[in-house]
């Protein structure tokens, strides 16, 4: 049994090493603090999707009720829009940092990525929080 | 008796790398799904924009997918 148990753990925490852990391209022109914020986004993103999936299976394998389904897939959604407001936040401090200032124009205080940052730093932490609730209950499976 | 005990916390933890494992390999399923649709968009010449919104599309049909699950009749 616990020879079966190690193979076992070694394979699937290989699997589970050696997953691609690259990351989705970001545009290298960005400037760092920018190329940070994005890469923060689609690693939530990662965590979005993970979660949808990891949720439905577990709905369909009944170890979760309807009411908690409900509570999760809205939660989820709450995430993805506030990941949109992350990356509308970021785009738009993008824009202003790209596009030359108009003259005469009153001039906006120089934008230096805070408010995406925390935007998507808080979303990440709650996606995280709650992929490893749906991946506790997962382990109900077996 | 101390070496049944040594045993059982042996089988515990290789349980829990079992199922670090699992929640890891759950992550990386879907994080392999979302790297090859952002490099075959790459491939494509898609700018990063695109890119971005191509990801943010798909996780979004991910989430869309669990609004039609029907409740319990």
């Amino acid at each position: 049994m616990r020879k079966i148990l190690v193979a076992a753990a070694l394979l699937v925490a290989g699997c589970g090493t050696f997953t691609p852990v690259g990351s989705i391209p970001v545009d290298p022109t960005l400037p760092p603090a920018a190329q940070a914020v994005q890469t923060t986004i689609n690693e939530s993103f990662v965590l979005v999707g993970a979660s949808a999936d990891v949720l439905l299976e577990n709905y369909n394998a009944g170890v979760v009720t309807w009411d908690e389904f409900v509570v999760q897939r809205g939660d989820l959604r709450t995430y993805l829009r506030d990941l949109d407001k992350a990356q509308g936040l970021l785009d738009a401090c993008v824009k202003q940092l790209r596009e030359p200032a108009k003259a005469g124009a009153p001039r906006a205080p120089p934008c230096d990525f805070t408010d995406p940052a925390r935007q998507a730093d808080l979303t990440k932490r709650l996606a995280t929080g709650l992929h490893r609730k749906i991946a506790e209950r997962r382990r109900e499976l077996k | 008796m101390s070496a049944v005990l040594t045993e059982t916390l042996a089988e515990k933890a290789l349980l829990m790398v079992l199922d670090a494992g699992l929640d890891a390999f759950a992550r990386g399923v879907s994080r392999e799904a979302i790297l090859d649709t952002a490099a075959q968009m790459q491939a494509a010449g898609k700018s990063h924009d695109e890119i971005n919104a191509g990801i943010r599309a798909l996780v979004g049909e991910k989430v869309d997918a669990l609004d039609k699950v029907q409740p319990p009749a």
